[in-house]
């Protein structure tokens, strides 16, 4: 990647991502989540982007998710870049106020982030400084909102971007990304949310990983009634899991995962857990693409990348592109 | 969060006085300054510990807060409330950034001696508060 003209990599002539274009053309897409390393190594993630290179279209980089403090999400992103691959910078608002966050955004765009999501945070007493003080400046509508005016060539202060008064604007046109959770809480409520975040501007939306199928139904179905599966992306979230203990603790500690008891169970009794996980992962896939309004599915391994070309081959069998 | 209207005149610590120990009693008021409680069904959203004013975060579980896991999710309390007193047009609108030089003042100031917000907390146009016009020109742009 060159020091002075951003080149995102796989973007196409007309300056859009592979990934952006093949959104917005209604093409099935894989995203997975990369979570950056906690020491000041790169070695790790370029391991893993080998892993997943041709497999998946983008890869999400973690913002210090459930407050566990790792390497920042825009220096992970340099390097993935640096691997040809395309990512979406997650953005949390618990760390950052508006100042910052277009900070990071500027120099986002200089190096070539063409996806960012946005996202309120998980809160910080969850984490490893649970002293530290939350920021919670912007909320994730607004987030989304100050992103959409940076789209169109201005800051947050209505400030315009150039970088001399002369020379032309230079509107940051991020491809915007948004959460949704199916589970937790009251249909009506999440319609409501979802449905400010996309007059906002979100384009996609990740959900949390879907383990409650049931729930999930009902939520995609919730969608298509108020017309929101037509005017956004979604990408259904897909947790391969390990063993009944980690199911136990994403239950626990992860904020906003719904793991049904009965799962827990039988991955308890499972022979053999590491092919039950993926024999189970299998299963969410197929749930989620009985949905013909789903655009993709997005990965979120949390350390088993090896399973992923496996998962996302089986995706693509399901769902050919048209 | 400091509390600006302690560094003012007697009569506007009085009056601030009189608002906080009010609106904490009834509504749980935090003193943010730009009172949105009309709209959110006289429950005040920043009892939230992130403090959105927009809807819930993806953290609730069974309608219960991620941070105080025995607490009933404010913004479930607001959509029950505000269904009864029915302000659910009004709370479908996306609501403007907290203006946090606004925070730890006295809303009924605000509102009614100095103009700087009308009666659903959001700023008044010759007010300094820029997010008004970041909201609307971003809304008018390419949010299909």
């Amino acid at each position: 990647m060159s020091q002075s003209t951003p080149t995102p990599a796989g973007a196409s002539a007309a300056g859009q991502t592979t990934f952006a274009s093949k959104l917005r053309a209604g093409q099935f897409v894989i995203t997975c989540e990369l979570v950056p390393p906690k020491a000041p190594d790169f070695k790790p993630l370029i391991r893993r982007c080998d892993l997943l290179r041709g497999h998946v279209d983008a890869i999400n980089v973690t913002d210090c998710a459930s407050a566990v403090l790792r390497m920042a999400p825009l220096p992970a992103c340099h390097c993935i870049l640096g691997q040809g691959l395309e990512t979406i910078l997650q953005t949390t608002c618990r760390d950052r106020n508006r100042l910052s966050l277009q900070a990071d955004l500027i120099g986002a765009w200089a190096m070539g982030v063409r996806h960012v999501m946005a996202l309120t945070g998980d809160y910080i007493h969850l984490g490893d400084h649970p002293t530290a003080k939350p920021v919670f400046d912007l909320d994730s509508v607004n987030y989304i909102l100050m992103l959409a005016q940076l789209k169109q060539g201005r800051f947050f202060s209505g400030e315009e971007i150039r970088i001399t008064k002369k020379t032309p604007l230079i509107p940051m046109d991020f491809t915007l990304g948004a959460a949704a959770n199916p589970f937790g809480v009251d249909l009506k409520i999440s319609a409501m949310h979802l449905a400010k975040k996309v007059e906002a501007g979100a384009e996609f939306l990740q959900t949390q990983p879907v383990f409650d199928l049931d729930q999930f139904r009902r939520w995609a179905k919730m969608m298509d009634e108020k017309g929101l599966l037509r005017k956004v992306k979604v990408l259904a979230g897909v947790m391969p899991p390990r063993s009944a203990k980690g199911l136990a603790f994403m239950k626990e500690e992860v904020p906003g995962v719904v793991i049904p008891d009965a799962l827990i169970k039988r991955f308890e009794t499972a022979q053999d857990p590491a092919a039950e996980g993926l024999k189970f992962a299998r299963e969410v896939i197929d749930v989620i693409l009985e949905h013909p309004g789903i655009a993709g599915i997005h990965f979120m391994p949390v350390g088993w990348e090896e399973v992923i070309p496996e998962l996302a081959a089986h995706c693509r069998d399901k769902r050919k592109p048209a | 969060m400091f509390h600006r209207g302690n560094a003012r005149s007697w009569w506007y610590r009085a009056l601030f006085a009189a608002e906080r120990v009010s609106k904490e009693f009834i509504f749980g008021c935090h003193s943010c300054g730009q009172c949105v409680v009309r709209t959110t069904g006289l429950v005040c959203p920043m009892q939230c510990p992130k403090q959105l004013r927009n809807g819930p975060c993806g953290g609730t579980q069974d309608g219960m807060c991620e941070v105080f896991p025995e607490r009933k999710c404010v913004w479930v309390r607001i959509h029950q409330r505000a269904e009864w007193l029915g302000t659910m047009p009004e709370l479908s609108k996306p609501q403007p950034p907290v203006d946090w030089s606004l925070f730890g003042t006295s809303a009924w100031s605000n509102l009614f001696f100095e103009k700087k917000i009308d009666s659903h907390g959001r700023a008044l146009s010759d007010s300094p508060w820029k997010a008004r016009s970041f909201e609307m020109k971003s809304r008018g742009g390419d949010a299909q």
